[in-house]
C-alpha cells in the first residue's frame, strides 16, 4: 500500500486511534476507581436518641430510661454509651457542681468551639466521644480519673494538672489515655491538658427534660470522632435510634 | 528555522521511537511464535480462540477481584445485593463477571471443537490437549462454585444437589461432602464456595500457564493441506513471517479491545432489558434471584446454571433409578464423567497420523454427536425441567442421531477415500446459518412434542415425535457439519484477499468514530452509578468504546499493515 508515502496522515491516524483508546480507558478507569471507593455506611442526621440505663439499685435487669438524678458522681467506673454509630463509644461523667460552657481550643488547627456546659437537674452532667483523638485508643484504655485517683497517673501528667490548676478546673477529674499519654480536662469542654494530643475529644450536646428527668444525646460538636470520615459515617448506625444503653465498664 | 522545521524537531525529541528506540519493550526478543499473515486476515478469528479464552480468563480474575473486595461469605445473600445495588458500577462489575463466564465456556467448547474435528490432539499436541479437556473441567467448576455463591434459590438448589451427589458417594461421602461444602452452616457453606471457586481460579491460572507454554513450545498448526493432512502437523516461528512486534501486537490489541467490548456490552444490553422489565428467560437472568427464604422463592424454577443442565437433564432419566441412592451420582459419571474421560484419552485412543475430519469417521462421528447431546440435553432440561423420562424415551431420543450420524460419516468417509467431496466455503456458509435456524426451531417443537408424549402416547403425538426428532437430528448435523467445513476451509493457506479501502477513507471512518467516542465518553461521565438503567447505559458505552478502538484498530491496520 502507498501508507508510508504520507507520514503525516499516518501520524494523524495513529493519533485518533491512539485518543479512542484514551476515551476507553478513560471510561473503565473512572468506572473501576469509583468502584474501588467503598460505599460509605452510617446516618445523614443526628438522630435524637434517649440514654437507658440498667438501675444498678433497683435489682431489675431490664433497661429503663436513665434520670438524671440517678447517676452516680464522679464514678470510678466508666461509664458509656454508643451514639450515633455503634462503633461510636462516648463518655457520661456527672460531676459534684454545675459545669458552666466553655470555649475550647482545637490545638491542631486554632479552631475554637463552644462546649455547652452540664446539663441535668444541678447542670453537671456532660459527655464526650470516648475515642481518644491522638490515635484512637478506646475504653477501657483510656478513661475518667476522679480526682481521689489523680495518684496512679504518670508523673508528668500530675505536674501538669498541678501547674494548669489555677481557677479549680481541675479538681473534678481529668481523662486520660493510657495509649500514649493524652489528658483531657473533662470540666472544660474536654480540652487538651497534655499532649500528644492535639485535638479536644468531640463533645455530645446533651439535652435535658426537666419534667421526666429524661437524658438525650442530641449530636456531636467539635473535632470529628477519631477515626470516622466524619460523626455520622464510618461505621453502622445503632440499632435503635430512639434508643441508647449506658453501661458500666470497669477499669482496671 | 521556519515553523514546519520547528515542529519536525520537536516531533523527533517527543517521538517514542527516537527517544526508546524500535520496539523498546524487546518484545521481538520474547520466545513467542511468529504466524503467517493469513491468521491476522478476515477469518483470522479462528486461530485465535485459545487467545479469546485467555482474554476471557484475564477479564474474570480481574472483576473476580473487584468482587472479592465485596463479598461476604457471612452474608452472602445480602452482600450480592448489595454488590449489585449500592456498589458504584458493581451492577456492571458482577453481571459481566457471569457474562464473562458464559463467554469463556463457549468458547472453551469452541476451541475444543475446533481442534478436535483438526485433529490438533494429535502428536507431537497430546499433553497439550490433555491439559485443555482438564481446564474445559475445571472452568466447569470454577463455573458451579461462582454460580453457587450468590446465597439465592438458584444457589440453594446447585449447593443441595452438590451435597446430596458428594454424599452419595460410596464409601467417601460424607467426608467429601465436609471437604466441599462445609459443617453446614450458611458460613462455612460460602466460606468453602468462594474458596474453592478461589482454589480452582488458581489452578487454572496455573494449568493454563502450562498449556501455553506447551503451545508455543509446540508451534501452531498449520494448515492440513500443508502437512498433506499427516500428524505431526507443525509450524515453528520462521523469518518469513511478519515479526510479533508490532504486527501481532496490535492485533493481539484489537482483539482484546473487541472481546472485552463485547463481553461488557452484550450483558450491559441484557441488564439494561432487565431492569426495564422486558423479560429475560431466567436461566440467563444477569440478577440474581430471590433469598431461598423469600415466600417468592417457591415461584423461581430450579434451574442449574446452563453449562450443567446437560447432566441436570439425565439426572431426570428413569434408567438410573435402579442405582437407589446412587441415581444422580450415576447419571452425572455417565454423562458428565465419561465422556470427559473419553475427550482426555482421545489422543491416546486415536493413534493414526490422519488429520482430515473424514478420514477418521468414527472419532469425527463421535465429536459431531458430543455437541449434539449437549445441545439436546440441555434444550430438554430448559423445556421439560425436573420431568422423569422413561427409558424407552431417552432411547428414541438419543439413539437416531448416533445411527445417523455414525452412517453419515462413514459415507462420507467412503466419498473422502475417493476423492469425490469438495466443498466450497461460501456455499458451507449458508447452509450453516440455514440449519442452525432449522436447528434451534426443530429443537424447541421437538422438546415440545416429547411433552406431549410425556402426556399420552398416541398415534399421532408418536409421529410427531418421531419426526420433529428427525428434523432435529438432521439440522443439528448439517449445521455441525458446515460449520466443520466452514474452518476446515478456512484452515488452508490461501491468499486472502480481504477488505480493502483507500486512505482517505480510512481517515474518514477513523475520524468519525473518535468523534462518536469522545461523545460516549462525555454521555458517560454524567451517569449516576448507582441508578440500575444508568449503569447498564454506562456498560453500554464502555463497549462501545472498546469496540470502536478496536474497530479504528482494524481500519489502520487494514491500510498500514495490509492485513
Amino acid at each position: 500500500m502507498s501508507g508510508e508515502q504520507d507520514p503525516s496522515r499516518r501520524g494523524f491516524l495513529k493519533v485518533l486511534v491512539g485518543l479512542s483508546a484514551v476515551a476507553a480507558v478513560g471510561g473503565l478507569g473512572k468506572g473501576v476507581v469509583q468502584n474501588l471507593v467503598t460505599p460509605a455506611v452510617g446516618l445523614t442526621s443526628f438522630p435524637e436518641t434517649q440514654l437507658y440505663w440498667v438501675n444498678p439499685n433497683s435489682g431489675n435487669s431490664a433497661p429503663v430510661p436513665l434520670k438524671s438524678g440517678d447517676l452516680p458522681f464522679e464514678s470510678f467506673h466508666i461509664w458509656i454509651y454508643y451514639y450515633p454509630l455503634s462503633d461510636e463509644p462516648n463518655f457520661i461523667i456527672k460531676f459534684k457542681e454545675p459545669v458552666s460552657p466553655s470555649k475550647v481550643t482545637i490545638d491542631a488547627t486554632g479552631q475554637v468551639f463552644s462546649s455547652p456546659g452540664g446539663v441535668g437537674k444541678n447542670n453537671d452532667i456532660v459527655s464526650f466521644s470516648a475515642i481518644c483523638q491522638h490515635l484512637g485508643c478506646i475504653p477501657p484504655v483510656i478513661h475518667y480519673y476522679p480526682p481521689s485517683d489523680y495518684s496512679a497517673l504518670p508523673a508528668n501528667v500530675q505536674a501538669a494538672i498541678k501547674s494548669q490548676n489555677t481557677n479549680g478546673d481541675l479538681n473534678h477529674g481529668v481523662i486520660h489515655c493510657n495509649c500514649h499519654g493524652s489528658t483531657y480536662n473533662p470540666f472544660k469542654g474536654a480540652g487538651i491538658v497534655t499532649h500528644p494530643t492535639y485535638r479536644p475529644l468531640p463533645n455530645v450536646i446533651l439535652k435535658y427534660d426537666p419534667i421526666t428527668d429524661y437524658l438525650y444525646a442530641k449530636k456531636l460538636i467539635g473535632p470529628v470522632v477519631f477515626g470516622h470520615p466524619s460523626d455520622l459515617t464510618g461505621g453502622n448506625a445503632i440499632t435503635n435510634l430512639k434508643k441508647t444503653t449506658v453501661f458500666k465498664m470497669s477499669s482496671s | 528555522m521556519g515553523i514546519k522545521e520547528s515542529i519536525n524537531n520537536l516531533k523527533n525529541v517527543i517521538s517514542v521511537k527516537n527517544v526508546l528506540g524500535e520496539d523498546p519493550l524487546r518484545i521481538n526478543e520474547l520466545p513467542l511464535t511468529t504466524v503467517p499473515d493469513y491468521m491476522r486476515k478476515k477469518g483470522g478469528f479462528w486461530y485465535w480462540t485459545g487467545a479469546l479464552i485467555s482474554m476471557a480468563f484475564v477479564y474474570q480474575i480481574v472483576t473476580g477481584l473487584i468482587l472479592l473486595l465485596y463479598y461476604d461469605p457471612a452474608n452472602a445473600y445480602n452482600s450480592t445485593e448489595y454488590i449489585l445495588r449500592d456498589v458504584p458500577y458493581g451492577e456492571i462489575i458482577l453481571t459481566t463477571h457471569l457474562y464473562g463466564a458464559y463467554a469463556m465456556i463457549v468458547l472453551i467448547y469452541l476451541h475444543m471443537f475446533r481442534n478436535y474435528f483438526n485433529g490438533a490432539y494429535k502428536r507431537p499436541r497430546e499433553l497439550q490437549w490433555v491439559t485443555g479437556v482438564i481446564l474445559l473441567a475445571l472452568t466447569i467448576g470454577v463455573g458451579y462454585f461462582g454460580y453457587s455463591m450468590t446465597g439465592d434459590v438458584l444457589s440453594a438448589d446447585a449447593t443441595d444437589v452438590g451435597r446430596g451427589i458428594a454424599l452419595s458417594v460410596p464409601v467417601l461421602g460424607s467426608m467429601s461432602e465436609a471437604i466441599v461444602f462445609g459443617n453446614g452452616t450458611d458460613t462455612s457453606l460460602f466460606i468453602r464456595m468462594l474458596g474453592f471457586h478461589i482454589i480452582l481460579a488458581a489452578l487454572i491460572g496455573a494449568l493454563f500457564g502450562f498449556h501455553f507454554y506447551l503451545a508455543e513450545a509446540n508451534g501452531m498448526m498449520p494448515s492440513q493441506r500443508k502437512v498433506n493432512y499427516k500428524a505431526p502437523a507443525v509450524e515453528k516461528s520462521s523469518p518469513e513471517h511478519k515479526p510479533w512486534y508490532p504486527y501481532n501486537m496490535l492485533f493481539m490489541i484489537q482483539l482484546a479491545a473487541f472481546a472485552f467490548g463485547i463481553m461488557i456490552f452484550l450483558p450491559s444490553v441484557i441488564d439494561a432489558m432487565r431492569v426495564i422489565h422486558m423479560g429475560v428467560p431466567p436461566i440467563f437472568d444477569p440478577f440474581p434471584q430471590v433469598s431461598p427464604s423469600s415466600p417468592e422463592a417457591a415461584f423461581v424454577p430450579p434451574y442449574p446454571p446452563w453449562f450443567l443442565l446437560f447432566v441436570y437433564k439425565a439426572v431426570d432419566f428413569k434408567m438410573f433409578n435402579a442405582f437407589g441412592a446412587y441415581s444422580a451420582l450415576m447419571a452425572s459419571v455417565v454423562f458428565g464423567g465419561i465422556p470427559l474421560i473419553y475427550f482426555i484419552l482421545v489422543p491416546f485412543i486415536d493413534r493414526s497420523n490422519n488429520l482430515h475430519p473424514l478420514s477418521r469417521p468414527f472419532f469425527t462421528a463421535f465429536g459431531v454427536l458430543a455437541i449434539i447431546y449437549l445441545v439436546l440435553l440441555s434444550a430438554w432440561g430448559v423445556l421439560a425441567p425436573g420431568i422423569p423420562i422413561s427409558t424407552s424415551d431417552v432411547v428414541i431420543v438419543l439413539v437416531p442421531p448416533f445411527i445417523i450420524v455414525m452412517a453419515f460419516f462413514y459415507a462420507l468417509n467412503a466419498l473422502y477415500k475417493k476423492g469425490a467431496f469438495k466443498p466450497s466455503l461460501s456455499k458451507i456458509t449458508a447452509s450453516f446459518v440455514i440449519f442452525l435456524m432449522i436447528l434451534s426451531l426443530a429443537i424447541f417443537e421437538f422438546a415440545m412434542q416429547i411433552g406431549n408424549v410425556m402426556h399420552g402416547v398416541t398415534t399421532g403425538s408418536a409421529l410427531n415425535l418421531g419426526a420433529y426428532g428427525a428434523a432435529t437430528a438432521f439440522a443439528a448435523f448439517g449445521t455441525v457439519k458446515s460449520s466443520e467445513y466452514a474452518h476446515l476451509s478456512m484452515s488452508q493457506p490461501r491468499e486472502v484477499k480481504g477488505l480493502n479501502i483507500s486512505i482517505r477513507a480510512a481517515q474518514a471512518i477513523i475520524s468519525v468514530l473518535f468523534i462518536i467516542s469522545a461523545e460516549i465518553l462525555w454521555l458517560m461521565i454524567q451517569v449516576n452509578p448507582l441508578n440500575l438503567e444508568q449503569e447498564a447505559a454506562f456498560g453500554i458505552g464502555l463497549g462501545a468504546l472498546l469496540i470502536i478502538f478496536g474497530i479504528g484498530l482494524r481500519v489502520y491496520r487494514l491500510v498500514y499493515y495490509n492485513e
